[in-house]
């Protein structure tokens, strides 16, 4: 039977009109850009072998970010499920043993940071080193954090994509946020950038 | 460490809880609700740890920041721009697609 609702789509115009939004819109959430690029050829090319069912409910543009959101969401499961997620031991900021467990390792110890709030919100820089420090994360960390902090899923959603418990949802969070700060400090609240 | 010290930090731990626990609950809290035990042991010790004190200010910031890193990026300012020689790799892909 014919869909008679369909509208019709015209992907020669895709790439020029959302090109440089769906790309940034990947980046923003999977912190390497050859991989926004893959993901965002990814979306086109589902996008147009689905054309024929798009409605035509929501516009172009929020049709192939659902399209987008889809796949950094399985590229999540993927990257997380395949990878370890430990880092160094000289990146461990608790003790770990001995009576003072549980305490922050002398050497990570939060410095106090001196800034100012409203230039720093405006350095394209700190933004580039925010997301450095992200892409520096194990991949299931930045995943749950992505999930959970930046896409605001709510914890049972994040737990079914990535399979894991709430429990290890808090665990892994925390670990995040706490390698985070650290690695946002030493590359830039404590050099010469942020001045 | 004299044993007396040993000993005096064994006691203050029954009740008292670590730095790693105190942001560990800071993080859960903000989604969560925290069990009124959690949120005792985390009152207690926000009351004398400057450390965690710090940590919690610069998260507060922090989340501002990724805020406005998430609205700018969603939004119409697109700082990344795909390259032509991407563009054109996007386009004949989809040109094959479409034969």
């Amino acid at each position: 039977m014919e869909n008679l609702n369909t509208v019709p789509l015209d992907p020669s115009t895709w790439v020029g009109d959302y090109g440089d939004y769906l790309y940034n819109f990947a980046i923003a959430r999977v912190y390497d850009v050859e991989t926004a690029h893959d993901l965002v050829q990814e979306t086109f090319l589902s996008a147009v072998k689905a054309k024929d069912s798009f409605l035509g409910k929501s516009t172009e543009k929020t049709w192939l970010t659902s399209i987008l959101k889809r796949k950094i969401i399985d590229y999540y499961r993927k990257n997380a499920r395949n990878k370890e997620d430990k880092i160094l031991d000289s990146d461990r900021q608790f003790q770990a043993e001995g009576i003072m467990h549980g305490h922050w390792e002398d050497e990570q110890l939060p410095s106090k940071w001196s800034y100012d709030g409203t230039r720093t919100l405006e350095s394209e820089e700190f933004f580039r080193t925010l997301k450095a420090c992200l892409s520096k994360l194990p991949p299931k960390w930045s995943a749950v954090f992505t999930m959970k902090e930046i896409e605001e899923m709510k914890t049972e959603e994040v737990c079914k994509e990535l399979d894991i418990t709430s429990s290890n949802l808090w665990v892994i969070m925390h670990r995040a946020k706490v390698q985070l700060r650290k690695c946002i400090e030493k590359n830039w609240f404590l050099t010469d950038k942020n001045l | 460490m004299p044993w007396y010290k040993r000993l005096l930090i064994k006691l203050l731990r029954t009740f008292y809880i670590s730095c790693e626990e105190a942001t560990f609950l800071m993080t859960k809290k903000k989604h969560e609700a925290l069990s009124g035990r959690e949120a005792i042991d985390l009152k207690i010790h926000m009351i004398g740890c400057r450390f965690c004190k710090v940590y919690e200010k610069q998260w507060e910031f922090l989340m501002v920041g990724l805020g406005k890193m998430k609205k700018g990026d969603d939004e119409t300012a697109s700082p990344f721009k795909l390259t032509p020689a991407q563009k054109a790799k996007i386009e004949e892909a989809l040109q094959s697609e479409r034969n």
